[in-house]
């Protein structure tokens, strides 16, 4: 239990914030649709030419092989600077990338993960279906072999970027073992393979961030099964044990500024009790130090879990116990946004007049306590597995 | 780098600590008999902060905040936190040696302290009102001494009067080194409180049986000791946090409001919640729980009010650009 930084942390640190003074793009990310997918490859392209992508992936397939709390001070500097959402770049990036390079074949490894680093693919991920979503283990999506292909037939939902990934990491049920975490396969697979047909859905905040994908017959090669057949719910464990939390270090960071914004924004409206600016009510005041206290909590969380996890040899489930307070807490901040401009929130002409698209963040935010699992699920696991309560 | 977990040398001195305030826990610091004061003294619990030059374990803050927690979760004697902070003011050598115990108190009304745990001749650590500042006054500064009633029997409550020529000499020496001390140990001891607070009610949840299963199977329940055990890890990390960087010589109150404030709320929920896990034997003076309870709202009024660390940490956030430059150089 320490703290001090290197002199070629102070290096690492300085040059990173130099670069991305220079070179985060000036405009804002597009929400959806194909001005997206060019936002993000472009800006990943940009990072790898700037020999930045890849903080802590191995040299080999293009990246740093530098340790995780450089990886850390990349995270800080990047939110520092305003870098933008990673998109459909997270999915590669952190999931689908990691995933080939703990579980993947040689083969695989030199396919897929230079082309993520070097901004020329997008992944999704294949994971909830209509009947599988906090029980992921009864998915029904069929691959059967043939000759050198699986044949996969079924539905996948809720895949986000589905619409403008190249790839995707499809989870499929290649027989019926003992338990129904057996005879589950990872594939990848080629989004535009004939008989993958992609729905978008719109969210509650009205954009098509995720899609319905059917299978119909797809053929997908037999290379492309990642780790052993049957044994795919392994790989996705392994996934779980490369996360090593750092990636929570520019979602902090990220809420930290919005927490800034609501500061502001309570300097701007008036007080719900109609006298003066809101900043100037004791109980708003109140609702701002308690949020602002949670957020720096964040980061000392997000430092203990990478300073548990670089010790431990398996997956540590801590990285559920951040997510219930991120998750939690970003709705709360956004709530507290919505309630605070009053009137403002359901207007959308009020929207061009402010720093954020608050309504939009509040909307946002529901998914905060869905996506990847749900709150519930995060504290079956965390009740489980880290206080030993019964199941 | 920043390393939240304790290292092995960390990690033995905090479980050589644990073995010494087992026989403290539930006692007042006056009422501890004197071998096991002594005992705390010599396996360097007391002087867990102070430079080792002036016979302390030179462990610093995270030490102090590490052994801080193994006392709160054992109950031990707050005068065992005040003394520890005493420990590393310049005439701390008496209490190093466990010949004194420290006091801590914070401010009632104009010249009057509420005290925890006062000793005859032992010195007194004083808390500043708002803000980090913290002053250790001898025995001599004290006028009188009106005894009070402490509803947690594990510690005394005293109304002191106090020379207030002395305590003006004493402000001379204030330093914010001091008060961020005593803050962390004061806000670790309530993490350890809180950690008290989850293994019973986990520990209880695994074993009571209604309707023919555990009743930490049932969500209501198990969610419930998952919501302790969340802001307990706010809490425990934010305390940690705060700790190394003051060991590393900076100066963030914003870290220090954040811990008191977190340590506070997670020691007097997470006593709560416990109570409702226990149900009916929950509400029984035989089971105890109430002495955590007592306990965590005595940590957190020593803590201070949270409109107080709430206001600094809003002061902080309307100053981002400074605050972000210094938060950044992590």
């Amino acid at each position: 239990m320490r703290f001090d930084e290197s002199a070629e942390d102070v290096a690492f640190r300085t040059r990173a914030r130099e670069w991305l003074e220079a070179n985060v793009p000036a405009v804002p990310r597009p929400r959806s649709g194909p001005a997206s997918r060019a936002f993000d490859l472009d800006w990943q392209r940009v990072q790898f030419e700037g020999g930045w992508a890849g903080v802590s992936w191995p040299v080999e397939y293009g990246g740093l092989g530098l340790p995780a709390h450089l990886q850390v001070i990349w995270y800080e500097e990047y939110a520092r600077a305003g870098g933008p959402d990673l998109g459909a770049s997270f999915v590669g990036l952190n999931h689908g990338g990691p995933t080939l390079i703990a579980c993947g074949t040689d083969e695989q490894k030199r396919r897929y993960l230079p082309a993520i680093l070097e901004g020329r693919a997008l992944w999704c991920q294949g994971f909830s279906e209509p009947d599988a979503g906090s029980d992921l283990a009864s998915l029904r999506t069929r691959a059967v072999r043939d000759g050198d292909h699986f044949v996969v037939n079924g539905q996948k939902i809720w895949t986000s970027y589905a619409d403008v990934a190249d790839h995707q990491e499809l989870l499929v049920r290649t027989s019926r073992g003992a338990r129904k975490h057996d005879g589950i396969t990872w594939l990848i697979a080629d989004m535009h393979t004939p008989g993958i047909e992609v729905h978008p859905i719109l969210t509650i905040g009205g954009e098509p961030h995720f899609a319905e994908v059917r299978y119909d017959d797809a053929r997908i090669p037999v290379a492309n099964v990642v780790g052993e057949v049957d044994r795919g719910w392994q790989v996705t464990l392994t996934t779980l044990s490369f996360e090593r939390g750092t990636a929570f270090i520019a979602e902090q960071m990220r809420l930290a500024a919005v927490v800034r914004d609501l500061v502001a924004l309570a300097g701007a409206v008036p007080s719900p009790r109609g006298r003066g600016r809101a900043i100037e009510d004791d109980a708003v005041r109140a609702t701002l130090g308690s949020l602002y206290a949670s957020v720096e909590a964040l980061r000392a969380m997000t430092f203990h879990l990478v300073s548990k996890a670089s010790r431990a040899s398996g997956p540590v489930p801590d990285g559920s116990l951040i997510r219930i307070w991120f998750s939690t807490l970003a709705q709360e901040v956004s709530r507290f946004a919505f309630e605070l401009r009053g009137w403002s929130s359901l207007d959308g002409s009020a929207v061009a007049t402010d720093t954020r698209d608050w309504t939009h963040e509040y909307l946002w935010s529901f998914q905060e306590t869905i996506g990847g699992g749900t709150l519930e699920i995060q504290k079956n696991i965390v009740g489980e597995r880290m206080l030993g309560l019964p199941r | 780098m920043i390393d939240l977990v304790p290292d092995e040398l960390q990690a033995e001195v905090v479980s050589v600590a644990r073995r010494a305030l087992a026989p403290t826990a539930g006692l007042p610091a006056g009422a501890v008999p004197d071998a096991t004061w002594r005992t705390l003294a010599d396996v360097g619990v007391l002087g867990i902060a102070a430079p080792e030059s002036s016979g302390g374990s030179g462990l610093g803050v995270a030490g102090a905040a590490l052994v801080a927690e193994a006392a709160g979760a054992a109950l031990a004697p707050v005068g065992v936190l005040a003394t520890i902070a005493a420990t590393t003011a310049t005439d701390g050598a008496e209490t190093i040696t466990g010949h004194a115990r420290a006091a801590v108190g914070v401010p009632r009304a104009p010249g009057v302290w509420t005290a925890v745990d006062l000793v005859v001749d032992g010195p007194l650590v004083l808390l500043d009102a708002v803000g980090v500042g913290a002053v250790v006054v001898g025995a001599e500064a004290i006028r009188h001494v009106d005894a009070l009633v402490s509803l947690d029997d594990g510690a005394t409550l005293s109304a002191v009067h106090l020379d207030p020529t002395r305590v003006e000499s004493a402000r001379g020496a204030t330093t914010s080194t001091l008060g961020a001390l005593v803050r962390l140990v004061v806000a670790a001891a309530a993490v350890g409180v809180s950690r008290h607070a989850i293994d019973r009610s986990t520990a209880y949840a695994s074993i009571r049986q209604q309707f023919g299963k555990p009743i930490g199977s049932f969500q209501a329940v198990k969610h419930r000791c998952v919501d302790m055990a969340v802001l307990h890890e706010a809490a425990l990390a934010s305390v940690r946090f705060a700790a190394v960087r003051a060991d590393a010589g900076i100066r963030d109150d914003v870290a220090i409001a954040t811990a008191a404030l977190l340590a506070g709320d997670a020691a007097r929920r997470n006593a709560a919640a416990a109570i409702q896990v226990f149900g009916g034997i929950g509400f029984t003076a035989e089971n105890g729980l109430q002495h955590l309870l007592h306990r965590a709202w005595l940590l957190q009024l020593l803590l201070g009010a949270r409109a107080v660390h709430e206001e600094a940490l809003l002061g902080a956030a309307t100053s981002s650009g400074a605050r972000h430059e210094k938060g950044s150089s992590t």
